[in-house]
């Protein structure tokens, strides 16, 4: 078998030694790797090198237009397996949280493709576990080679997409393209064990993203926007808390515990709402202030220091109906929906065979989340401003919904009424104390934050929906019929069947009916040498 | 005397070039009054008369239709112009717009005569999911520290 591959070591001062080739056997085995880090991997495919290392902290780090490399989970304590795919990977996951909290990745099997569309089993492809803590996992953003996998196994460019929790199990067919994995197919049920279907997304050149990543872009400051956090009472202070942190804090500030009046705090409290987003954790502390009032019972893991956060997933290309031809934007509709604004229908022919690239950025002090799209086409790789598109993803926290029993037993001391009698139905209160017990009711929801509450039960994927009718070609069908031109030239500059549209007779001498013999041929279609 | 050319062909009818075979020069005659786009020709007897369905006279290309026996031993072909083989040179050198084209199409221009069924295949790419099960949630107060 041909050698595709070579594999060289490099350590940390710079020294190579050869490790091997990989021939078709796709699988090679390696020992000893070492033990002084940063050191190097190097591997030349197709005459080209790329570079796999890992950090100071042995992280793996990829060049980013690297081909297929699955880095298997290590044998043994030195051993240390690669699979390199050239064309197609197939690879079936099994995704899930176990018992210990732990979110575990089971890869049920792996088949590549070496580009002739035979699917091989990769050799030891019995299952390999993965796990990761779980709040990682959450994040339900792309792992790809990162750190959060490390420690354990690394699946090199698993494509993780779900909102997973404790007990759920779900099953994704990750369809791998050359380069970077850019799409999941959500199977049904009864064709997700078959190894047989693939649904390969051409377009977008040979597939490879080119891009410098998944990235996290200006999270901070993003210009235009201002701050309003500042401590002290001066502003207004985002805390992050626990869902646990949250309800004692509910508790204090509604309940009687801690202060005999606490309308004030009440009224401190701005608003209170979810993100789907994982805020970065900060410095963690043991109490939090409201109204320059220390209440220790709550803590909060971080201030919001990004008034602004933007995420840029990666690219996606976009084939169409995989003719790469007008089917792509007669034929095709492109669909892109993005949670909490809608669909956008998207003009076929700016997308068709090129890429769109979705940005988007969320105001964390409100839940303004705003999207760009950017796209080309195939025949054009500049990207243009395709729209932009805003709408708001918090999730308020009904405070005086799902709290009114501490609230209620408030409004009952104020009107000395017993607690016990009121409890049973705090709707009637209300209606009975009218406009003064409305206005006891704390204020909250005064950030601006106008969104329905029933985000969550939307769905949550950014998806790009593609619909193509099915072409029917047959065999010479150019041979036959030929194939739209509208081009020039003289006669002579064909070959083959051609029909046309004109043609200026006027440069030989023949009659005029065998002229118009002549045109009817050509307008109907001759053969050109 | 005239002399005729004639040949065996299984061109199409729209080829510019069709391919000729057998190739073989008798003398012949037109009978009276013929219109030169479709003239008759009449040859001497000759066993091989029925193998031939295309003929060059003067620079000028015919089909031939089905050869018939005359009185005196004869062999008689009425003759249509081939306006394409005949003008092949004017014609390839004649500017033109091509409308359609085996060779040097343009995928990108609408094919009227696709054929396309009805239904179709559908695909999804998942770009990005969001998720509130962070266990976060964002407390904004006035006086905090």
């Amino acid at each position: 078998m041909a050698t595709f591959l070579t594999f060289t070591h490099e350590n940390a001062q710079g020294v190579r030694s050869p490790l091997g080739s990989v021939s078709a056997g796709l699988v090679r085995s390696f020992g000893s790797r070492s033990t002084v880090y940063p050191s190097a991997w190097r591997y030349t495919l197709a005459g080209k090198e790329y570079v796999y290392y890992t950090d100071s902290a042995r992280n793996p780090v990829y060049d980013s237009d690297m081909p297929n490399i699955i880095h298997l989970p290590e044998t043994s304590a030195s051993t240390y397996e690669y699979v390199y795919i050239l064309d197609t990977l197939r690879i079936q996951y099994k995704y899930y949280i176990d018992s210990t909290g732990k979110f575990r990745v089971e890869l049920r099997y792996l088949q590549i493709n070496l580009g002739d569309n035979q699917f091989r089993a990769v050799p030891n492809n019995t299952m390999y576990v993965v796990t990761l803590d779980s709040g990682q996992a959450l994040e339900g953003i792309t792992i790809f080679d990162g750190p959060a996998v490390r420690d354990n196994k690394t699946v090199d460019m698993c494509y993780i997409s779900a909102v997973v929790r404790t007990g759920d199990t779900l099953n994704y067919w990750p369809a791998f393209m050359s380069g970077w994995g850019v799409d999941i197919f959500d199977l049904p049920e009864s064709e997700r064990y078959k190894p047989t279907r693939s649904r390969y997304i051409g377009g977008g050149g040979n597939g490879t993203y080119k891009g410098t990543g998944p990235e996290q872009l200006n999270a901070g400051a993003r210009s235009g926007w201002f701050s309003v956090m500042n401590g002290n009472g001066t502003g207004l202070t985002y805390y992050v808390v626990a869902p646990v942190d949250f309800h004692n804090f509910i508790a204090e500030i509604y309940g009687t515990t801690l202060f005999v009046s606490s309308e004030k705090y009440q009224r401190a409290t701005v608003a209170a709402y979810m993100l789907p987003w994982h805020l970065l954790p900060g410095a963690a502390t043991t109490g939090i202030y409201c109204a320059d009032k220390l209440i220790p019972k709550v803590s909060s893991t971080a201030l919001i220091g990004d008034r602004v956060v933007s995420y840029a997933p990666p690219v996606v290309p976009l084939a169409g109906s995989g003719w790469g031809d007008f089917n792509d934007w007669v034929n095709t509709t492109y669909t892109l929906y993005l949670p909490f604004y809608g669909r956008v229908n998207l003009d076929p022919g700016a997308v068709a065979g090129g890429a769109v690239r979705v940005i988007f950025a969320i105001d964390t002090y409100t839940g303004g989340i705003t999207y760009w799209l950017y796209t080309n086409n195939r025949n054009d790789p500049q990207q243009i401003l395709y729209g932009s598109y805003s709408g708001n993803c918090a999730v308020n926290m009904p405070i005086s919904g799902v709290y009114q029993s501490p609230l209620f037993s408030q409004l009952s001391a104020v009107a000395g009424l017993a607690a016990g009698a009121v409890v049973q139905s705090p709707g009637a209160i209300l209606g009975a104390f009218g406009a003064g017990v409305q206005s006891m009711a704390p204020q909250v929801d005064r950030g601006g934050l106008v969104n329905p509450n029933n985000n969550p039960s939307l769905p949550l994927q950014i998806r790009l929906d593609v619909c193509t009718k099915n072409v029917i070609r047959v065999d010479n069908e150019t041979t036959y019929t030929g194939k739209p031109s509208h081009n020039s030239g003289t006669v002579g500059k064909y070959t083959g069947y051609t029909e046309f549209y004109d043609v200026e007779l006027d440069g030989f001498t023949a009659s005029d009916q065998e002229k118009a013999e002549i045109m009817r041929l050509l307008k109907g279609g001759v053969i050109v040498g | 005397m005239p002399t005729v050319t004639l040949y065996h062909t299984s061109a199409r009818e729209n080829e510019l070039n069709k391919a000729l075979t057998g190739a073989t020069s008798r003398a012949c005659k037109f009978i009276e009054n013929v219109d030169t786009g479709r003239p008759v020709i009449i040859l001497d007897y000759f066993a091989e008369y029925s193998g031939f369905n295309y003929a060059l006279i003067d620079g000028y290309y015919y089909y031939l239709d089905p050869p018939e026996l005359t009185t005196g031993g004869r062999v008689s072909y009425t003759m249509r112009r081939d306006v394409l083989m005949s003008y092949r040179a004017g014609i390839l050198a004649a500017p033109c717009i091509a409308a359609r084209t085996q060779n040097d199409f343009n995928s990108d221009l609408y094919d009227q005569r696709q054929a396309v069924e009805s239904g179709g295949t559908n695909y999804s790419l998942f770009i990005h999911d969001f998720s509130y099960a962070h266990n976060q949630i964002c407390l904004a107060v006035i006086g905090g520290k």
